[in-house]
């Protein structure tokens, strides 16, 4: 069984947590609960006939009073860069998160989820932006941890984008 | 200070000591508190105990204690908070490795009362959420307010009399008010409401 250490990363209240609970336990709540260090989730899946698991670390979100560190990320082989699409700071977030990343373990595989797509009309990430994004290079997938459109193909590509 | 006080003392803090052992196991130096009970597999060879799958971060973290017990007597290294679900119920804890006896141990805590920072940063967090809304509040109100502002400055550029300049007068009043009501609020991004990346 191959195993690998897959990051959330993104800043606080973008959807990590909700996200890895509607992939590993098919739940969502809307209530919002802050985390606060690191908690692991295991899933299993087959990606074209290979048996992998996937170590989901939820990082507890960046901002002025928890900083991520290096040492949580060492041994990852990719990274999910969470995006609350609703709030156009957290892709500055993202954006710095992401250097920490391959500053820490060199360029692994890595998805931007545009999350909250349930919140569209209030989206203060737009179509240009998305494209820009896109045109960067960026592997970016449009996701609800609450409607849960687009989290299972998000973990999904991710896992294939690290077995290649 | 007897054994069997340091261990009940150990447990009302809780707090378990476990001694490190090949094949990713442990043995239980300390009785385990009841919420870390429930977090053993028993192995079939006694007191020998598998905590890799309800504490995976353990694993982790290995690397960081190996290094510590390397560097013993004096080596010591702290893992920050991790959190688990045990018994289903979620718990905040810290492991930190130390050599005492030439045997290599980890301390596990369970982080309650003021050392569960989680209370204090979900208040924190949802300030700043409601911080962020209000900027935004703030924002859709500014550019109409600046439009006022201008629209009563234009007028006052031209000559009225009678009823007309007292209502001139009431409305730069009160566009000065709004002003300064606005003024404290955050202003808004230059790009406006939605962002273009660059």
């Amino acid at each position: 069984m191959i195993q690998k250490k897959i990051c959330m990363l993104g800043g606080f209240a973008v959807g990590k947590t909700s996200l890895v609970a509607r992939y590993v336990s098919s739940i969502f709540s809307d209530k919002y609960l802050s985390t606060v260090g690191v908690k692991i989730d295991k899933k299993q899946l087959n990606v074209d006939g290979k048996d992998v698991t996937m170590m989901l670390w939820d990082i507890y979100g960046q901002d002025d009073f928890q900083t991520v560190q290096p040492s949580q990320l060492r041994g990852m082989s990719g990274y999910l860069l969470v995006v609350d699409g609703t709030r156009r700071a957290t892709l500055e977030t993202a954006r710095q998160l992401q250097a920490k990343a391959t500053e820490a373990v060199g360029p692994v595989p890595f998805i931007l989820l545009l999350n909250k797509l349930d919140l569209a009309a209030q989206w203060e990430i737009d179509e240009p932006a998305f494209f820009k994004l896109v045109e960067d290079g960026w592997r970016v997938v449009r996701t609800s941890a609450k409607t849960g459109e687009g989290v299972e193909e998000a973990f999904e590509l991710l896992a294939r984008a690290m077995l290649r | 200070m007897n054994e069997a006080l340091l261990a009940d003392l150990l447990r009302v803090l809780d707090i378990a000591v476990v001694e490190r052992l090949p094949n990713s196991l442990y043995h239980l130096v300390t009785p385990a508190p009841a919420w870390l009970a429930g977090a053993f597999e028993e192995k079939a060879t006694g007191s020998q105990r598998s905590l890799g799958a309800t504490l995976p971060f353990l694993d982790h973290f290995l690397d960081q204690a190996g290094a510590a017990w390397n560097r013993a007597p004096d080596g010591k290294a702290e893992s920050g908070p991790f959190a688990a679900t045990i018994g289903g119920e979620d718990v905040l804890l810290r492991a930190t490795a130390i050599t005492m006896q030439a045997r290599p141990l980890l301390i596990i805590e369970r982080l309650t009362g003021d050392a569960d920072t989680r209370p204090i940063l979900q208040k924190a967090r949802e300030h700043l959420l409601d911080r962020e809304q209000l900027a935004r509040q703030a924002g859709a109100v500014h550019a109409p307010a600046a439009a006022i502002d201008k629209a009563i400055r234009d007028l006052s550029e031209f000559e009225f009399e009678g009823d007309v300049a007292a209502v001139i007068s009431r409305l730069q009043q009160a566009g000065r008010a709004l002003q300064g009501a606005i003024a404290p609020l955050p202003v808004p991004a230059p790009k406006g409401r939605r962002t273009s990346i660059h």
